[in-house]
């Protein structure tokens, strides 16, 4: 089914088959109404403005300001022109300049990698010595701890041995006295 | 048969871009086979920051092995190393350092893979411009499939990665434009490959209505769906939108559905609703009239399958090359080149409907011919048998 979308002023409609859609032919439709809008006449230009009636006689001074404002109001009209002109010639004089700012920028850049790049590895280094720091720490902490539970250690083991050995006196004691006890009660048996 | 996906990133937190692609493809292809994927600790795209813990863990059913990320990415170094190589003459030894600077710089991973090659019978490498593709792809050229997610831009000129993709058993592409472009930078026309893309799953209901209640929205709108960046295209769409209001004193308005990391200019029909779930997105969808596409570099995307799986027409940037294709392919949106065309075509979207649903009707054929899950698992499930027989 073809459908006409009817657009105001003289632009070309766009033709659509919604049965059979085909966007590429959508989208040159599209592509050629713009071209021809941009192709229509420009607007008519702001009518220009009127130049002042010449100024009555005057001192030297006021001739000379008066000139001045003539001649700007005659430069007026080429002033857009000289303008671009001039924005030209800036941008043609700096070209040389901006490229070497640019190489300058980009040498620095390409430095400031390097350096962040020595930067990286010396952290890198930093963080080997140091995780090598942090590892003798902790042994020195686990031998440190290591030291002091043997010292607690030999300690009670002292303090056991001393316990044991007062035990041993007192049994040594108890056998004397039970040896001397089994004497008596023998001799006290063959009576 | 056990196939390792390999990506940059992975998590349920990520929810687009190639991560996201490869999240879907692994669990989709678990129907099929063992599946593991191998990633980095990180979550911001932006440092490669380690956030998730180390070794293996369970994702959505996907057993996730990573590893940690020793060096960061400082943005600012790695932006001027870039703007260096692109516009100057260089050595390769900087495109090397480009692509260390570009990260996530993980050699455990690629030690991993390089010690593992008997443990798998295909390493599925996604994001050819990462560290974990171009070093690991050459750690395992026979068994690598590498799905590059190029863009078309001048990363793609660089002489390492002309090399590299010559290196892979295979090639999955996203799109045909994305196929031409590497062949043409690289001349691999000899490895095989298909072109597949990523699956599309669309809710079986879902009300632009609801949509309009919950957020307070009236009258008609079109809709912006992704990340609001520059990369993306957002700004060009702000001033092109704000432009077509001023001239046309149309009442539409534009939708933002995303995080932002670009300022929104301040407008009343500008609406930006920040990271929305799944099924507002698709409420949002059914109620625009069109999605606005107007990002520059895609290698695929997704969310306008998506808006052609809701039969929704799409408005595309034409100077991405994959969006112009797929408009022109499956007759399903218009796509401008300037102003003037953004202007017509939503003119014509605006003032007819019946266009709007025609291209949307086109739009849901071609979801339907191509990015299926059941084509998507049939075209890699034809793809490794098809190596498995060389």
């Amino acid at each position: 089914m073809d459908e006409k979308m009817t657009e105001p002023g003289e632009e070309a409609p766009i033709r659509i088959d919604y049965d059979n859609l085909d966007v590429a032919d959508i989208m040159d439709q599209i592509k050629r109404r713009i071209a021809q809008r941009s192709l229509a006449p420009a607007a008519a230009p702001a009518g220009k403005e009127e130049p002042p009636a010449a100024p009555p006689a005057a001192p030297a001074e006021v001739k000379r300001g008066l000139a001045k404002r003539t001649m700007r109001l005659l430069a007026r009209p080429f002033m857009p022109f000289a303008r671009v002109m001039l924005d030209r010639f800036i941008v043609k004089a700096n070209v040389g300049v901006n490229m070497r700012i640019d190489e300058i920028h980009d040498e620095l850049g390409m430095r400031i990698d390097k350096v962040y790049g020595r930067i990286d590895e010396v952290y890198g280094r930093i963080d080997d010595v140091s995780g090598g720091l942090n590892a003798a720490r902790e042994n020195t902490k686990l031998l440190h701890t290591l030291a002091h539970n043997l010292v607690v250690e030999l300690t009670k083991l002292r303090i056991e041995f001393e316990t044991l050995k007062s035990k041993m006196r007192i049994m040594e004691k108890d056998f004397e006295v039970l040896g001397k006890r089994e004497k008596a009660l023998e001799k006290k048996v063959i009576e | 048969m056990k196939l390792a996906f390999v990506v940059q990133r992975y998590g349920m937190e990520i929810n687009g871009g190639a991560e996201l692609h490869c999240r879907w493809i692994a669990e989709h292809m678990r129907k099929y086979s063992d599946v593991e994927v191998l990633t980095t600790r990180a979550l911001d795209y932006i440092t490669w920051e380690n956030h998730y813990p180390g070794g293996t863990e369970d994702v959505n059913g996907v057993p996730v092995r990573r590893f940690s990320v020793t060096r960061t990415r400082s943005p600012e170094r790695f932006g001027r190393l870039q703007r260096f190589i692109l516009a100057n003459e260089h050595w390769v030894e900087d495109e090397l350092r480009w692509i260390e600077e570009e990260g996530p710089c993980a050699p455990s991973l690629i030690r991993y893979i390089s010690n593992h090659v008997a443990d798998y019978d295909y390493f599925i490498f996604f994001s050819y411009r990462y560290y974990h593709s171009f070093f690991g792809v050459q750690a395992v050229p026979e068994k690598s499939i590498l799905v590059p997610t190029a863009e078309h831009d001048g990363i793609i000129q660089l002489k390492i990665f002309k090399d590299l993709f010559n290196v892979p058993r295979a090639f999955i592409y996203n799109s045909f434009e994305e196929r031409r472009m590497i062949e043409r930078v690289s001349r691999n026309g000899r490895i095989p490959g298909d072109t597949v893309g990523v699956g599309i799953e669309v809710p079986r209901l879902s009300s632009g209505e609801r949509f309009r209640q919950k957020h307070g929205i009236e009258g008609d709108y079109i809709l912006y769906i992704g990340r609001i960046d520059e990369n993306k295209g957002c700004h060009r769409l702000f001033e092109y939108f704000l432009k077509f209001k001023a001239e046309t004193g149309s009442p539409i308005k534009l939708i933002l559905i995303g995080n932002a990391v670009l300022k929104i200019p301040s407008h009343p029909d500008l609406l930006p609703l920040g990271f929305l779930s799944e099924e507002d997105k698709f409420d949002a969808l059914e109620g625009a009239r069109l999605l606005v596409m107007p990002s520059f570099y895609e290698s695929l995307s997704m969310v306008t399958l998506e808006a052609w799986a809701m039969k929704k027409p799409v408005l595309a940037n034409a100077r991405c090359e994959v969006l112009k294709g797929q408009c022109q392919r499956s007759n399903g949106g218009l796509f401008y080149d300037d102003y003037e065309e953004f202007k017509e075509g939503l003119e014509l979207f605006l003032g007819s409907e019946e266009l709007g649903r025609a291209a949307g009707r086109n739009g849901r054929k071609y979801y339907e011919a191509h990015y299926t899950w059941e084509n998507i698992e049939n075209k890699y499930l034809t793809l490794i048998g098809g190596l498995e027989g060389t």
